[in-house]
């Protein structure tokens, strides 16, 4: 069993106390990187969980038609080719597209769903404020972010589209969603499919795009090929795209700021380093009494080795602590805009708990072991060398 | 064991405690309940659309999965709103909160 001196930490306590400035300094300047970097990845973490969850609630497939390099819309007869190949569950032609509104300077996402189907009916239900979905008449259900634009433009219960020939459409507000799915829906206005063909005037032989779902998720890559070979000028867009997409969208912002941390902690430790490095005469003046006491250049690294680790750990535990406070009971002011665009339609939403135990353990291994390397070494240098040429 | 070192074993042992409740608060306070997922999950199902509404200003960000490298260019042939590298710069407000066509 490894004994531990106690008269070596009592040691280094007081060696901490003795210089409360210096060190209190480093405590904030370590306990700052280490939130901000947590804080960072915190947010990450909790942005790609809320994509997780809703990642197998998509379709398996979805398939868009590539005219010249640009996405182009989709003949819906290819809807019953696909249908033939075995495996397929079913497959759906989509009407979705964006709608710019002028007043506003805001693109919606105007998404077409068949007619309000009995299925339809029920799920609405579920996720909207008011829940009266007896009338099929031309309707619309909104998210809260579209709600708010158009009553600041004076459409309270109605909105007028402007169709492609200039005429107007003008659609009753019917429901606005949940504001559990703010994250997803705020820019959202969900339409029959009729509408949003009328809406952006898209020949009725068309489709934005089509969807499928497969019986065996196993099967999914299988028939993804195949329907690439069946029509080569489509482009085949799984789930598992999906969720790579989204990981590559957060993996490149906290990376940027990984990026920019890593210096700023490389330069914190070379300062450190170098401040050390050049211990003041009082500091090689204590290594030398302490050599001449008696004291080993093992018991001197010991002690220094408990002083480092006393502050960093200490800075680690409360930098991270901190940080979950800041991310999730204030919901991570100013940093939260990095991932954010720069929209007058941002979404009123809280982050979701979520964490990840490798990046903390990044972060410990990426800081304390530095720090306490970064300050040991020039003490076992001074430590190395005679007693009495240290103290002259 | 000496004093000083009885308080500082003291001190981290209530610093890892604490460090422990809190996040065991926030986890019971802050984790998305079984109502909100499945809420989520239905609007997902309904709708059909991946991506998150973070950037709805731009159609190659709001859903980035389903858009073409082209569609950046529509909105301004600069790039300058692209999106991994300008997120945390504000953005000219000329473009966004007024009409382009009016203003001209």
């Amino acid at each position: 069993m490894i004994k531990i001196n106690t008269y070596l930490i009592e040691f280094a306590i007081n060696s901490i106390l003795r210089e409360k400035t210096k060190n209190l300094f480093i405590f904030i300047v370590f306990t700052m990187l280490i939130f901000l970097l947590s804080s960072i990845f915190l947010i990450t973490a909790s942005l790609q969980k809320e994509l997780n969850i809703t990642a197998d609630s998509l379709p398996d497939i979805i398939l868009q038609k590539m005219n010249a390099g640009r996405v182009s819309d989709i003949d819906i007869n290819r809807v019953d080719k696909i249908l033939e190949i075995n495996g397929v569950n079913n497959s759906v032609s989509r009407v979705w597209g964006y709608y710019y509104f002028e007043n506003a300077g805001i693109n919606f996402s105007v998404v077409g769903i068949d007619q309000f189907e009995t299925q339809y009916k029920k799920s609405l239900e579920s996720i909207t404020l008011k829940h009266d979905f007896s009338e099929l008449e031309d309707f619309m259900v909104v998210g809260s972010g579209v709600k708010k634009v158009l009553e600041k433009n004076y459409y309270k219960d109605y909105f007028n589209f402007i169709k492609p020939d200039g005429t107007f459409k003008k659609i009753q507000i019917k429901a606005i969603f949940d504001s559990a799915t703010n994250l997803e829906s705020n820019d959202v206005i969900l339409v029959s499919k009729d509408t949003a063909y009328d809406i952006f005037g898209i020949n009725e032989n068309k489709a934005t795009d089509i969807v499928v779902n497969v019986s065996n998720k196993k099967e999914v890559a299988t028939i993804a090929y195949k329907i690439k070979m069946l029509f080569p000028d489509t482009r085949v867009i799984t789930k598992e795209d999906l969720k790579i997409s989204y990981t590559n969208i957060f993996n490149y912002k906290s990376g940027m700021f990984l990026s920019l941390f890593i210096i700023s902690l490389f330069t914190f430790f070379m300062i450190i380093y170098d401040k050390s490095s050049s211990l003041s005469s009082s500091a090689k003046r204590e290594i030398g009494i302490l050599k001449a006491l008696g004291w080993k250049t093992d018991d001197i690294l010991k002690e220094k080795f408990y002083e480092s680790f006393l502050i960093s750990f200490t800075a680690y535990i409360v930098g991270i602590g901190i940080s979950f406070i800041y991310v999730y009971i204030f919901q991570a002011p100013f940093l939260r805009d990095i991932f954010m665009g720069y929209s007058v339609l941002k979404p009123q939403f809280n982050l979701i708990f979520a964490y990840d135990l490798k990046i903390f353990a990044m972060i410990f291994f990426l800081s304390i072991p530095i720090y306490i390397s970064a300050t040991i070494f020039p003490s076992w240098r001074a430590s190395i060398v005679d007693a009495d040429e240290v103290i002259r | 064991m000496n004093k000083k070192t009885k308080y500082i074993s003291y001190f981290l042992t209530i610093l890892v405690v604490g460090f422990i409740t809190e996040i065991t608060y926030i986890k019971n306070k802050y984790s998305l309940s079984i109502d909100d997922k499945n809420a989520k999950n239905t609007y997902v199902s309904v709708v059909g659309l991946p991506d998150l509404a973070i950037s709805t200003e731009t159609m190659y960000v709001r859903y980035r999965s389903l858009s073409s490298a082209f569609e950046i260019f529509k909105d301004d042939p600069t790039i300058y709103t692209y999106f991994p590298s300008t997120f945390a710069i504000s953005y000219s407000g000329t473009n966004n909160n007024i009409s382009r066509i009016k203003n001209d």
